[in-house]
């Protein structure tokens, strides 16, 4: 969908080696265009959060660089913000909901008292949490909780949103809500989203472009555009052809690592998981 | 807590009525010296403690427990959340707090009386010692171990140090540093006793003990009654504010276990 | 969970030691009053005191009495604990006077303990068991009413019942509550047994605390003290050990701080 559109993220060769030696990513390049949904997938523990961690400059990479709009990043920058998989640990409990969907803009001296209000009362409705704006987030359900997040990251207005696993903690049925509401925000805020997961059906159904990691210390194993008509539609775009062709595609790609040594094939013992994902193809 | 303790109330009063009674009974029929009857403590505690007696003996005890409480709270919350933030520091740290915690803070009061001598300030000083401990190891322990994600978010929404401290670290922390001031407290009121029984010509511990001495048997068990209730007061007191104050913690907790 | 890390902290010690450094250059130079001796002297009547008996004779009054105390409480609370945290009427009558006892600083007993008992051991103990007595009681009686009831229905369906669940469900599963509720009675018994003895004792290592300061002998006094906290340290060390060891099972007993 946006092919003509400007090379909004862009990172270069990036590997991250911890300080203990362990190396978790060993060379990532990839790119995010404006506007764009980008999926990047891999089994578990293949690196993935550390690799988020690193693009925001969370962490510091050991090599390679990131830029946004062409800048070299060592700070969190203001334009991009990182929803975590684990909701009861990033969001604050001592706060309301409101509270803490306003509590980032604090810092925002371009923004009167009321912007700042306003603002988060729209990311609340948008998420569609208006009823809930005064309960405390232990008062919700997980989904509930993962929303305020995405709200709170909204409100800030970032250009880029990375999102860290973030409907991995929720049932099925919410996640496919979660999934559609993250669209819809992209559509309606115009921001750019970065995702990092390890259910592929999840990558190929919300994505523009999928980048497949392998086991660490993790690469690119390939960039695969996803055609899929658009607007997405949990069942429509899921009995598609094309997309049952790219996520088999994807499969195949994990999978022949899999059977590359017999260190990779433990690592994927243990992995449940991706058993439940290949039982139901057509979820 | 309290969750369990209210139901019932009917077979505990019945209880302690049954328990008073019979050491009533009891009393009045053996006729010694040492268990003196019910009534007796009780007058006694009516006319000692609403008498200038009490402004004497309980308000210096109640003060010096104030101002050493307060201290340690106020040093054991900012050293502990100071050197929870950073991880180095604390690791240094490590010994030489354990090491001190693991005194038992009355062996302290002779020390005290040496340095300072017998007056208000020696207590003041000994409670805040003692107290301070438990404050400011669990205020260390509620920094240290605020979550990851917690001080990411921080930095991505660009917080300074100062403002994650104040807004993410010590929010966090809150609900250790009230175990940690829990314990300070029930430590404080055992350091004022102490203190007063070694080195005092006042308070309450001076007044059991003296009575004790002097064979003032109704008015020793009256003294501890008061003793009783004060403790009960401030715990209770402490609790209420505590639930209050940490609504939040008590509600999410409540919610996962 | 700090001490899950099996390297040394050096560091740590490094800046312990530092600490005793400045303490006994301050001292030398005379910045602190006459009443801080320099840690040499201190630690050289540590050693004296502990060689010729003065005070490794009072380690031994010291321990006995602690441990009696703290054995009786064990005792007494995990029965009256288990009694009712089981049984509801039990629970009802008692738990007016727990609330209103427990507060109360266990010191304020020691003029009624030496009304009663005088001024010996037994005194000590019984003022050391009143204190050990509330963390393990409430404890035990959290931990006993925390049992999975699915667990007590497992064990009737097999037919285990009566004492023999008591013995074979019940304890097990509040076993972790309970050693947690005994290691703060110990942490208080100690402090409990010191402050008898510095009191009113006749003996112990308290006493010799209050006898060395009105003697004016402060090195020995101090070695005393800083024996004190040798001592709380290495019980502590004992506990967290013997805990891990019996309720190894309980992933609440693997992840708690000291």
């Amino acid at each position: 969908m946006s092919n003509a559109s400007e090379v909004l993220l862009d990172v270069n060769e990036l590997q991250k080696r911890y300080a203990d030696g362990t190396l978790a990513v060993q060379e990532i390049t990839l790119n995010v265009r404006e506007r764009e949904f980008v999926s990047i997938v891999g089994p578990s523990g293949c690196g993935k959060t550390t690799l988020l961690k690193t693009i925001c400059a969370l962490l510091t990479p050991t090599k390679g660089s990131v830029r946004l709009h062409g800048e070299l990043i060592t700070e969190p920058p203001p334009q991009m913000v990182l929803v975590f998989q684990d909701y009861s640990r990033s969001l604050f409990p001592w706060l309301s909901v409101t509270g803490n969907v306003v509590f980032p803009l604090r810092k925002r001296k371009d923004m009167t008292q009321a912007d700042k209000l306003s603002a988060s009362q729209r990311a609340i409705e948008a998420v569609g949490l208006t009823k809930f704006a005064k309960h405390y987030p232990w008062q919700l359900s997980g989904g509930m909780q993962q929303r305020v997040a995405i709200a709170r990251a909204i409100a800030f207005r970032p250009e880029i949103l990375l999102l860290d696993e973030p409907f991995a903690s929720v049932d099925a049925l919410t996640r496919a809500d979660l999934e559609d509401l993250t669209l819809a925000l992209r559509n309606e805020f115009g921001i750019t989203m970065l995702l990092v997961t390890h259910d592929i059906d999840e990558a190929v159904y919300l994505s523009d472009r999928v980048f497949v990691l392998s086991t660490p210390p993790s690469t690119v194993l390939e960039e695969i555009p996803i055609p899929l008509s658009q607007p997405r539609d949990q069942v429509a775009t899921r009995s598609e052809p094309a997309f049952l062709q790219l996520r088999n595609h994807i499969h195949g790609l994990i999978g022949k690592k899999k059977d590359d040594g017999m260190k990779s094939f433990v690592l994927e013992q243990t992995i449940p998981r991706k058993v439940e994902l290949e039982g139901d193809p057509v979820r | 807590m309290t969750k369990i303790f209210n139901r019932g109330n009917a077979a505990g009063i019945i209880t302690v009525i049954v328990l008073l009674g019979a050491w009533q009974v009891i009393a009045m029929w053996k006729q010694t010296v040492y268990v003196p009857p019910v009534s007796t403590i009780f007058l006694t505690f009516l006319k000692e403690w609403f008498s200038p007696t009490f402004h004497q003996q309980a308000v210096p005890s109640l003060y010096r427990m104030a101002v050493g409480y307060f201290c340690a709270s106020v040093i054991g919350i900012c050293i502990g959340i100071t050197i929870g933030s950073f991880k180095r520091i604390y690791q240094l740290l490590d010994p030489v707090l354990q090491f001190w915690r693991a005194i038992p803070a009355t062996a302290i009061i002779p020390v005290g009386i040496l340095l300072i001598g017998i007056g208000d300030q020696m207590k003041m000083v000994v409670i805040c010692f003692g107290a301070m401990w438990p404050i400011l190891i669990n205020s260390a322990d509620g920094a240290r171990l605020v979550p990851t994600e917690r001080l990411d978010t921080a930095r991505i929404f660009g917080l300074s140090n100062f403002e994650t401290l104040i807004r993410v670290i010590v929010p966090s922390a809150t609900p250790m540093i009230a175990a940690g001031m829990r314990t300070g407290l029930s430590i404080a009121f055992i350091m004022i006793v102490v203190s007063e029984m070694i080195g005092s010509t006042d308070g309450l511990g001076y007044y059991i003990l003296q009575a004790q001495r002097t064979f003032a048997i109704p008015e020793m068990y009256g003294g501890i009654l008061l003793l009783a209730i004060l403790g009960f007061l401030l715990n209770t007191g402490f609790v209420q504010i505590e639930r209050r104050v940490l609504a939040w913690h008590y509600g999410q907790s409540a919610r996962t276990v | 969970m700090q001490k899950k890390k099996s390297s040394i902290n050096w560091g740590g010690y490094g800046v312990f030691l530092v600490c005793i450094v400045l303490v006994e250059i301050v001292a030398r130079l005379g910045w602190l009053t006459s009443y801080v001796p320099p840690p040499t002297q201190v630690f050289a009547a540590l050693f004296t005191g502990l060689f010729n008996g003065d005070i490794s004779s009072q380690i031994g009054v010291t321990l006995t009495v602690y441990v009696r105390g703290l054995a009786l409480a064990t005792c007494l609370a995990i029965t009256i604990g288990i009694l009712m945290g089981t049984y509801r009427p039990v629970f009802d009558s008692l738990k007016i006077i727990v609330e209103f006892l427990r507060p109360v600083p266990s010191v304020a007993m020691i003029p009624l303990a030496i009304l009663f008992f005088g001024l010996g051991a037994t005194m000590r103990i019984s003022v050391i068991t009143y204190a050990a007595f509330w963390p393990m009681l409430i404890n035990t009686i959290y931990g006993v009413r925390a049992i999975d009831p699915l667990a007590l229905d497992v064990a009737r369906n097999f037919g285990i019942t009566g004492a023999e669940a008591l013995w074979r469900v019940t304890l097990p599963s509040a076993v972790a509550s309970i050693a947690t509720g005994f290691r703060i009675s110990a942490t208080i018994a100690l402090i409990v047994t010191i402050t008898t003895e510095l009191i009113a004792g006749n003996s112990g290592i308290g006493f010799y605390i209050s006898q060395m300061e009105q003697a004016n002998r402060l090195p020995p006094m101090y070695a005393a003290i800083i024996l004190t906290g040798i001592l709380g340290y290495l019980l502590n060390l004992f506990y967290f050990t013997l805990e891990h060891k019996v309720v190894f099972w309980t992933p609440a007993a693997r992840e708690r701080v000291t």
